[in-house]
Formats: C-alpha cells, sequence, structure tokens
C-alpha cells in the first residue's frame, strides 16, 4: 500500500480554533474528499501542507519525502488549486504563464496549451476579465500543466456550473485511471464527492470524525425515520445524531444492519448522502 | 434622501474623518500665511469640494454601486442625494476651515477678510463649478471621470500652446473676453441686482448639472 | 393567484451576448430555482429584474407593478443577494447594518440580531476581513430582516457547507408557509433544488430552455441507457439530448411514459436529476 500523502497527529493551534490530532492518509492512484463545515479545518490543513503555515505538532509526508525538509521537491510535484486563485489581476492569461512555467522543471507546455483550449481560455485575455467560473479553470490548467503527482484542489468547483463541475470530475478520474496520479479534494458540493471520490474524509471542529472508503461510507450510513415514539434514551444514544420533528424524528446510523434489527418494519431507511452524515453529525442532537 | 446621506456618513465615517482633518489642519495653516482671502476661499474650495468626489469614487473603487441601486431608492434620489451631500459636506468643512484660519495664531486673514458676501458667493460659486462639472463626469465614467478632467484640461492647454501662433488672433479674443467676463463676475454683488444675477446663475448651472448627472444615472449599467 | 414576478419578452444586449425572449412567471407562495451554465444569463436576468441594468425590450412586473416605474417601491418588498456581496470595504457590519435597516419600513431588527447569531458573524469586524461565504451570510441576514415578499438571490450558497445550505433552505421553505412570499434564486447546486424549488427555469445562452414545476421534471423526465443499436435515426428525435459511448447510449427524455413504449425491453430507464437535464441539454450531442 502506497500512499502519496501521509499525515500524522497534526496539530496546530489558533487560539480559539485548534486543530487536533489530525492523522490520515491518501493512497497512490486514489482521489480522496474532505469535507466538514466552514471553519472545521480544512483549509488549514491544506495550507499545512503547503506549509504556508507552521504547525504546532505531527509528520506531514508527500511522496515519502518530509514536507518540510524537501519543501521545493514536494512542491514541484504538487499542483495546488485555491478557492480564491490570485494571481497578478492585470495581467495576460499568456504572461501569468511565462511567471508560473520556470519554475517546474516537468512544465508541459503543449498540454497547457490543450487544456486552455478545451476550457475554452483566450491566452490573451487579462486575468481580471474572466469570469470566477473561467479564472478557476485557468489555475486548474496551470496546476494539472505540469505533471503533478498530487493534486491538491481546495474549494476549486464554488462558483462553477455543473456542466463543468461533471467535465472536470471526468478529467479528474481520467488523471487517476490513467496516470496513477491522486487528487485530495476539499468541496462543500458533497454530490461531486459522491460521484467520483474513492476515500472520504470528514473533519469537525478540527478533529478526524472518519476517514474511510467512499463506498463503504454509503453503505452503512443511513438515515432513520420513524414515529417519536421509538426515539427512547437508548436509540438516542445509538444514532450518530438525530432531529426531532412534531410527530417523527430523523436520525442518523453508522451502522444500517443494527438499525434494521432495532427498527425493523417500523422505520423507513434512506441512504445516507455525504450531505445527511455533515448535516447529522453538525446540527442533529446526539446523546451518544 | 435622508437615508442615503446617513448612509454614506455612516459608511464612510472614518474616511471622512481623517481626510476632514488632515485638509481642516492644512488649510489652517496654510490660510494664515496668506492675506488673499479670494486665494483662501479658492484653495480650500477645492480641497473641500474634492471630499464628497472622493467619497464618490470610492463607492465605485468598491463597486457597492449596485448594492445601493438594489436599495428601496429611485436613480433620481440616489442622484439627488449625492448632490446634497456633496454641498452639505463642503459648506460645512469649508465653514472648519474658515474657523481653522481665523484661530490659527498669526494669522493675516480677519473675521472681515473671510465673513463677507462676495466672499460668500464666490465660494459657492467655485463649489458649483467643482461639483457640477464633476458630478456627471463622475456618473458616466465612474473615477477616470476625474482624470478625465486633469488630462482633458492638460492636453486642451498642450493644444493651445502649440498652436498659439496660428490661432493667435482667436486666443486674443478669447482672452480678451474671458477677462471681461472675470471683470464682471468680480465686481463684486453688492447691488441687490447683481446678487440676484449671481445666484441665479449658480442655481441654473447647479439644476442644470442635476439634470443631466439624473439623465446619465438612469442609463447606467451597475 | 398572483404573481410575485412576471417576465415577458425580455432582452438585453451585450458585446458578444444576448438575452433573447426571456419570459417566465413566479407565482406567490413559491420557489423557483434559475439554472444554467456559466455566462447563460442568470445574473443579467436577477440585475434586470432590479433595474440595475437597462433593458432593451421587454417587460418586467413584480407584484403586478412595472419594475421601472415603481422601482422603489418594489425595492422595498425585496431583499437581494448578490452573486459578489461588495460594501465599503472598511465599514464594520455593524455600520452596514446601520446604513442599510432604515431604508426598510419593516426593518426587524429582532430577526436581525437572531440571524447574526445563528450565523456566527461578529458585527464589530470589517467587512474586508470576512470570507466569501460570510459575506454571502451577511446578505442573506440583511435580505431576511425585513419581511420581504420577494427574495432575489444569486448563488446564495456558493461558499457555503452542506449544513449551511440544508438549514438555509429549510427556512426559506419554512417562508413560503406566507402564501404571500416567493423566492427566485440561481445556483450551480442542484441538489439543493430538488430538495426546496417548486420550479425550475433553465437558461442557456441568453435562452430560456424550459420553466417548469419540478414535480414534472422529477416525474417524466428520464435517462434512457441502452445499446447502441436500440438508437434508430427515428427515435433520436423524441430525446432532448444524447449521448453515445463506445458501448452504447444514453438519452434525456422528457416523456418516460413514451420512452418506455417506444422502446419496450432492452433499455434501462432512471429518473433524470436536475443535473443529469443540465448536461444532457447543454452538450447534448446531437438530435435530429
Amino acid at each position: 500500500m502506497d500512499n502519496v500523502l501521509e499525515i500524522k497527529n497534526l496539530r496546530k493551534d489558533y487560539g480559539d480554533f485548534r486543530l487536533k490530532d489530525v492523522s490520515f492518509s491518501v493512497r497512490r492512484g486514489y482521489i480522496m474528499g474532505l469535507i466538514g463545515p466552514n471553519g472545521a479545518g480544512k483549509t488549514t490543513i491544506i495550507k499545512l501542507i503547503l506549509n504556508l503555515i507552521r504547525r504546532d505538532g505531527g509528520d506531514i509526508r508527500i511522496f515519502g519525502l518530509d514536507n518540510l525538509k524537501d519543501e521545493a521537491a514536494v512542491k514541484s510535484r504538487i499542483g495546488f488549486v485555491h478557492d480564491t486563485p490570485f494571481f497578478y489581476e492585470r495581467l495576460r492569461l499568456k504572461t501569468i504563464r511565462a511567471q508560473i512555467a520556470p519554475f517546474y522543471k516537468d512544465w508541459d507546455d503543449a498540454l497547457f496549451h490543450k487544456l486552455i483550449g478545451e476550457f475554452d481560455l483566450p491566452p490573451k485575455k487579462i486575468f481580471t476579465k474572466l469570469s470566477r467560473g473561467m479564472k478557476m479553470k485557468f489555475a486548474l490548467a496551470l496546476a494539472l500543466s505540469h505533471k503533478a503527482d498530487l493534486i491538491l484542489l481546495d474549494e476549486s468547483t464554488s462558483g462553477l456550473d455543473p456542466v463543468f463541475r461533471r467535465e472536470l470530475l471526468a478529467k479528474l478520474q481520467g488523471l487517476i485511471q490513467d496516470e496513477k496520479k491522486s487528487v485530495l479534494f476539499s468541496t462543500h458540493i458533497t454530490s461531486d464527492l459522491e460521484k467520483i471520490a474513492d476515500y472520504v474524509t470528514f473533519i469537525r471542529n478540527g478533529e478526524i470524525v472518519f476517514s474511510a472508503p467512499m463506498d463503504e461510507t454509503l453503505a452503512t450510513w443511513s438515515v432513520v425515520k420513524a414515529g417519536n415514539e421509538l426515539l427512547t434514551e437508548d436509540n438516542k444514544r445509538f444514532f450518530k445524531g438525530f432531529r426531532r420533528r412534531e410527530f417523527s424524528f430523523e436520525a442518523l446510523t453508522d451502522n444500517t444492519g443494527e438499525a434494521k434489527r432495532r427498527f425493523g418494519g417500523n422505520a423507513v431507511f434512506d441512504k445516507a448522502s455525504l450531505e445527511d452524515i455533515m448535516y447529522y453529525m453538525t446540527r442533529g442532537e446526539s446523546h451518544a | 434622501m435622508r437615508n442615503l446621506i446617513l448612509k454614506d456618513l455612516v459608511l464612510h465615517k472614518k474616511f471622512l474623518a481623517v481626510i476632514s482633518l488632515l485638509y481642516i489642519a492644512y488649510m489652517g495653516i496654510f490660510g494664515s500665511r496668506i492675506n488673499s482671502p479670494r486665494i483662501f476661499f479658492l484653495f480650500s474650495m477645492i480641497m473641500s469640494g474634492i471630499i464628497p468626489v472622493l467619497i464618490f469614487t470610492r463607492e465605485d473603487k468598491f463597486k457597492a454601486l449596485s448594492m445601493t441601486c438594489s436599495l428601496p431608492v429611485s436613480r433620481r434620489q440616489i442622484v439627488l442625494a449625492r448632490y446634497v451631500l456633496g454641498w452639505l459636506l463642503t459648506l460645512i468643512i469649508e465653514v472648519l476651515m474658515a474657523g481653522a484660519v481665523l484661530l490659527f495664531p498669526g494669522s493675516k486673514l480677519g473675521p472681515s477678510d473671510l465673513l463677507n458676501l462676495n466672499m460668500f458667493v464666490f465660494a459657492l460659486a467655485m463649489m458649483t463649478a467643482i461639483l457640477s462639472i464633476l458630478m456627471p463626469l463622475l456618473i458616466r465614467f465612474g473615477i477616470a471621470g476625474i482624470f478625465v478632467v486633469a488630462i482633458g484640461a492638460q492636453v486642451l492647454g498642450i493644444i493651445v500652446l502649440s498652436f498659439r501662433f496660428k490661432w493667435n488672433n482667436i486666443l486674443v479674443a478669447l482672452i480678451a473676453a474671458m477677462k471681461s467676463v472675470f471683470a464682471f463676475l468680480s465686481a463684486g454683488v453688492d447691488d441687490p441686482g447683481r446678487l440676484a444675477l449671481a445666484l441665479a446663475m449658480i442655481c441654473l448651472v447647479n439644476l442644470a448639472s442635476i439634470k443631466c448627472s439624473e439623465f446619465l444615472f438612469r442609463r447606467k449599467d451597475v | 393567484m398572483n404573481s410575485a414576478i412576471e417576465i415577458s419578452g425580455l432582452r438585453k444586449e451585450y458585446k458578444g451576448f444576448t438575452l433573447r425572449d426571456v419570459s417566465f412567471t413566479l407565482p406567490q407562495g413559491f420557489i423557483m430555482g434559475l439554472i444554467g451554465p456559466n455566462g447563460a444569463g442568470k445574473t443579467t436576468i436577477i440585475k434586470l429584474i432590479l433595474n440595475l441594468i437597462r433593458r432593451n425590450a421587454g417587460d418586467i412586473k413584480v407584484f403586478g407593478l412595472d419594475a421601472i416605474k415603481h422601482e422603489a417601491e418594489i425595492k422595498a418588498r425585496i431583499g437581494f443577494v448578490h452573486e459578489t456581496p461588495r460594501f465599503i470595504e472598511d465599514a464594520t457590519l455593524k455600520d452596514i447594518k446601520l446604513a442599510i435597516a432604515p431604508f426598510y419600513e419593516k426593518w426587524d431588527e429582532k430577526m436581525f440580531r437572531s440571524l447574526i447569531s445563528e450565523f456566527a458573524l461578529p458585527l464589530e469586524k470589517k467587512f474586508k476581513k470576512l470570507s466569501h461565504g460570510m459575506k454571502m451570510k451577511l446578505q442573506i441576514a440583511l435580505a431576511l430582516s425585513h419581511d420581504a415578499d420577494l427574495l432575489l438571490m444569486d448563488e446564495p450558497t456558493s461558499g457555503l457547507d452542506p449544513v449551511f445550505r440544508r438549514e438555509l433552505l429549510e427556512q426559506l421553505s419554512g417562508l413560503m408557509q406566507n402564501e404571500q412570499k416567493a423566492v427566485l434564486f440561481s445556483t450551480h447546486i442542484t441538489s439543493d433544488l430538488e430538495r426546496t424549488a417548486d420550479y425550475i427555469t433553465f437558461i442557456n445562452d441568453g435562452e430560456i430552455v424550459f420553466s417548469l414545476p419540478k414535480d414534472v421534471i422529477k416525474e417524466k423526465w428520464g435517462i434512457v441507457k441502452g445499446a447502441k443499436e436500440l438508437l434508430l435515426k427515428k427515435s433520436r428525435g423524441m430525446f432532448k439530448g444524447v449521448r453515445e459511448t463506445d458501448f452504447g447510449f444514453e438519452a434525456l427524455t422528457d416523456d418516460i411514459p413514451s420512452a418506455r413504449r417506444e422502446f419496450d425491453s432492452g433499455v434501462v430507464i432512471e429518473r433524470a436529476s436536475i443535473e443529469d437535464v443540465m448536461i444532457f441539454m447543454d452538450k447534448g450531442g446531437d438530435h435530429a
């Protein structure tokens, strides 16, 4: 088992927010989605991976190298797409490319031009005149053009329409299959992840809630709906989170089998989406 | 309208406070060193007249105009409010500047220099000139509007100077005309007839500018 | 039934893009989702309703009143959320509220305070220090605090986590219990619409593709999947969009019963999600 990214006991202290004991790994050749409410720590983790902020403890190894000691070597193989692409606003796309390309010894100009052709980006256009979606596409083209082995996307798809998002996802999947690249993808649009991610890591309040294969997660978690009389103290403890309504309740469980045994035909079982999981674990009451 | 004015005062309060203090202090020092009230009013009016303009260009810079236009107000109200705010700000700051000059130790200008009708009308005329020209330009071109004036004037000057020999006769006539207009204007407003005329002209120019601004703003895509 | 919004023959010309022949109606008491690819015209329509930009032709009536003639009157009843939130950057949130609240007769300070605390927005902070998501939340708080009869929201949920999105949408649904309210919101996150919208309007390249009740789409639109040979020339015409792969075809139909009759057996028909509809109709491939 080959891990392209290994995070162990990562810690970062901001005073009113703390990232505590974060550990997870991304296997080579797979896509991992990173989900969590705003402020949970997703961007912090990505910034720590890129050493944009200093960690207070723990280890980060990328391609087997230490991300601090071998920072330059590591970064030359990482493609990063930020949520707000920062480039010199008034430069033309081709000028920005000319600035960035020399940093990467594996820069592939032909690939870059193919990508911006595909994304419909005129090289002479000034960056600031692009719509948000097009800015994202440009940032992505840059990130993909130096043959990065690990691609980090931090909320890169917000503001993009479903048509493009699906193309992007297809492209990422293509990269994984053909070229054994790996992707770490933090996003709020969980429906996208359900389509392509192999693994999902859920972070909440600076702590990892779980990091597991996607299909396993979607198979074992479900939303249980039943009448309030079934919401006993014992059952409350069993659930990961529940919302009580006027006559019925909805609850999240990570053990569908056991739930079915407990409630049988008295409840309706729906597969939990990632959004459901996030919702009930963040807003649901929990007596666990 | 009151809401629009208050809105701008609240949102720009820090900027206003800093800029006003700076300008007033500057004018106090500057004004204390001169003995011509006309010079004082000329410079101080330009400075205080620019302040509302700066506020409007800030709104342009932050692209906050779309927010303003989404509020329950008509385009007309927005334009009118700008003029009213402009006048209010300029007059208030001008008064403060005059006060600073009068109070500044060693000041050569005294109350009689500053507090007379001629100077008052002169100040109003200056204010009108600045606001009436800049407002429509600001509305039409945004911040660039100021540069249109500044650079346009420079360019015009360069052209005129370049062709001064060729256009000698025209220029001489123009300058003579301007001279007589200034003479006419500078004769003061001591008699009611002239005062009425002056005030009427000031009102007219303002109204024309307002109408022009309204027209431009109604057509503006924000 | 009264209309909250009535648009007919709307036209706006730009260099390189024209919004043309746009007509649709949003009845009071309902939520309409406006979808379309980036640059399709969603923001343009919303700006035209608010008279932020001038139309070249057409009519817009809000609450039965002409959107230009009764501009101020209408806007007193509209809560708006712009795609890109812009305020004076160094103003604090408190100042912004102080500046804006007086414009609305029906301003509800209690509501605003409760929303601010629910959204965890720091009132003393300067606007420029907020993240995009928080800026959006501020706009949403302002829009919901004056008992607006129409909420006009352009990508209100972009950058917001699924938990917040779900709560917001629930809140909007709750508002609809009052039959006099209406919501029009454009979004790229079609999964949000599946849950809450009553109507879906799809715009592409400046033209309305359709404006239909969501239930119609849910019941009658489907994806037909089958082997290539089954896709005879005569069948293509019945589809809204077709994709062919090496192994077979997938096609979007707006009439599942007909498709069933046409193909008898040998195909799989799945219900179409809103995202499917967008994707098939945007790059539908060929259809006769």
